[in-house]
């Protein structure tokens, strides 16, 4: 019987747009976060990490509430698209974006929290402006703790089951994710087809963390 | 002109201090430790957002929180070298230097990059990484860094407080030598007597987060009601030319504006050379009568112009040589039997004189 890959290629392609864009919002959020201890950024920061105390139903349900075509982004998406955010890819990049958060921003705000801050008051002696010191000093500082967010933000979006199954409803070849494939072969009683993906998670997902490690040990 | 007014607390800590410095020549804030010589300095530099400060610097604003105004430190043109400078790890000297070549003021300078390097001897330490670098050698790449930069003023946080002293008289010289040749004003805080006299033009006391005196630095290191003349180890700087070396005797006499100090110093040097030399209150001892025979070299006539009792049985004496400020340290006994008191002619007996390396 023939596999059918493309769970696989599309969980690949998610787990990669959303680190990336976790990335770039998550480095200025983290800066911001830790930056100043006001009341207003603690809230922030415990918001931050909701999504990892949330079962995923929770988070998935109240998405697909926002995405769909009566939530306010849903809506907006209607009105410049014609389509709501709820079941398309793009939906489960906004989904996977908030259940990642966490894995990424965390790592990051440590990093911020406990870097040198002469070295960016050098810097600023040096003329340096805000921008310049986070691209030129506390980027470099933090390549360690940038890899531990991307591969921690990576791995647990291609891991994700219960948002990426309410919001994305596994529409195959535009939703279903490797997870969803696994889940949906167990059901059909699949269990050659559910065994090799499930190895082929297991054995990224392993090799993801064994590189992050080894790494994490090299400094 | 840099004026500043500046407020802030922390913790139990208080800064608060108004004062100002010409922006020229070498400035120096002087103070014990936890005076807050250093949350001063940052102040200046914009490092400390918290503080309520007025700053101006000739005629730039730099903040003014009255008015909200607050320059960023990196548009404030300052140089800052820290007490123990920090470096990315990993860098080679070069890639350090350049961060701050390729960020640089618009103040003119008559170096650029190759030029400074060469002026520290650092081209050999170009490919060096900058984690293999020795204390005083990091202080050096740090100090270069901040010049490449190109300041208006350059700030120093006790920046050789890691080095032993004889490299650190030297250093202060090459220091004062660069401040000279740059016409780069110059900020300087420590904690040590000798450092502050041998380096400063002007001088600012600070004790416990207040400004205790500032103005030109022999007016306030002479000022027998001011720590810096009370200390067991005060010293007087004096400025020389020097005019000759007596080969046969080994000793060098100096010219100062009020007359003659010789020296034993076994190395001549070029006439006219301008010297600091020191002099330290304990090695100078007075007396009423030119003495007839003496192993001590220079005997200068001299009036005591103030006197002040310490705690120790001893006395400060603040005297002159014509204008020449000069500081004794003599028992109370002998202050009383030689009857010193303001106006009195005595000849100040130089026993040590102090040359700072050149």
């Amino acid at each position: 019987m023939l596999m059918d890959w493309s769970p696989l290629i599309l969980s690949l392609v998610l787990a990669t747009v959303t680190t990336v864009l976790l990335l770039v919002i998550g480095i200025p959020l983290a800066w911001w976060l830790v930056r100043r201890k006001t009341l207003m950024r603690r809230i922030a920061y415990a918001l931050v990490a909701l999504p990892l105390a949330l079962p995923p139903t929770v988070l998935g349900f109240y998405l697909l509430l926002a995405l769909g075509p009566h939530g306010p982004l849903g809506a907006l998406a209607m009105h410049w698209s014609g389509t709501s955010l709820a079941f398309t890819f793009t939906g489960l990049v906004m989904a996977s974006m908030l259940y990642s958060l966490p894995l990424v921003v965390q790592p990051l705000a440590a990093g911020f929290e406990h870097l040198d801050r002469r070295h960016l008051e050098t810097a600023s002696v040096l003329g340096a402006g805000p921008c310049d010191r986070l691209v030129s000093v506390a980027l470099p500082l933090l390549r360690a703790d940038l890899l531990t967010g991307a591969v921690l933000g990576f791995i647990h979006t291609f891991g994700e089951f219960g948002v990426v199954l309410m919001v994305g409803g596994d529409i195959p070849g535009r939703t279903r994710v490797l997870s969803l494939a696994i889940y949906d072969h167990v059901q059909s009683l699949e269990y050659h087809q559910a065994n090799v993906m499930s190895a082929v998670a297991v054995g990224m997902s392993f090799t993801a963390l064994l590189l992050l490690y080894l790494a994490q040990r090299r400094r | 002109m840099l004026t500043f007014e500046a407020r802030l607390q922390h913790g139990s800590f208080a800064l608060e201090v108004r004062g100002e410095l010409p922006s020229r020549g070498r400035g120096v804030i002087f103070g014990p430790s936890g005076a807050g010589k250093s949350t001063l300095l940052r102040i200046i530099a914009g490092l400390e957002r918290g503080a309520q400060a007025r700053i101006t610097y000739n005629d730039e604003l730099w903040q003014d929180t009255a008015r909200r105004l607050f320059v960023p430190p990196h548009r404030r043109g300052v140089g800052l070298i820290f007490q123990q400078p920090v470096f990315m790890h990993g860098y080679t000297v070069e890639q350090v230097l350049r961060y701050g070549w390729r960020r640089r003021g618009k103040t003119a300078c008559a170096f650029d990059f190759g030029g400074f390097v060469e002026r520290f001897g650092l081209g050999p330490f170009l490919t060096r990484n900058v984690d293999t670098l020795s204390g005083g050698e990091r202080q050096r790449v740090a100090l270069v860094r901040a010049l490449l930069a190109m300041p208006q003023l350059l700030l120093l946080d006790e920046p050789f407080s890691g080095v032993d002293e004889e490299a650190r008289a030297a250093l202060l010289q090459e220091l004062e030598g660069l401040q000279i040749d740059l016409g780069l004003p110059m900020l300087y805080v420590t904690h040590m007597a000798r450092e502050t006299v041998s380096f400063a033009d002007h001088l600012l006391l600070l004790e416990s987060g207040r400004i205790r005196a500032q103005g030109p630095m022999h007016t306030l290191a002479t000022d027998v009601s001011l720590s810096l003349a009370r200390r067991p180890d005060a010293v007087v700087a004096i400025n020389t030319e020097f005019v000759r070396h007596d080969h046969r005797d080994g000793v060098s006499c100096l010219r100062f504006a009020d007359g003659e100090l010789w020296v034993s110093e076994g190395y001549p040097h070029k006439a006219g050379r301008p010297r600091r030399v020191l002099v330290n209150a304990r090695d100078v001892s007075l007396a009423s009568e030119i003495p007839h025979a003496s192993s001590i070299l220079n005997v200068l006539p001299a009036r005591v112009v103030e006197l002040a009792e310490l705690p120790d049985a001893a006395v400060v004496v603040s005297l002159r040589i014509g204008s020449t400020p000069l500081l004794a340290r003599v028992s109370r006994r002998s202050a009383r039997e030689l009857e010193l008191h303001p106006g009195s002619s005595v000849y100040a007996q130089i026993k040590g004189v102090a040359l700072l390396n050149h």
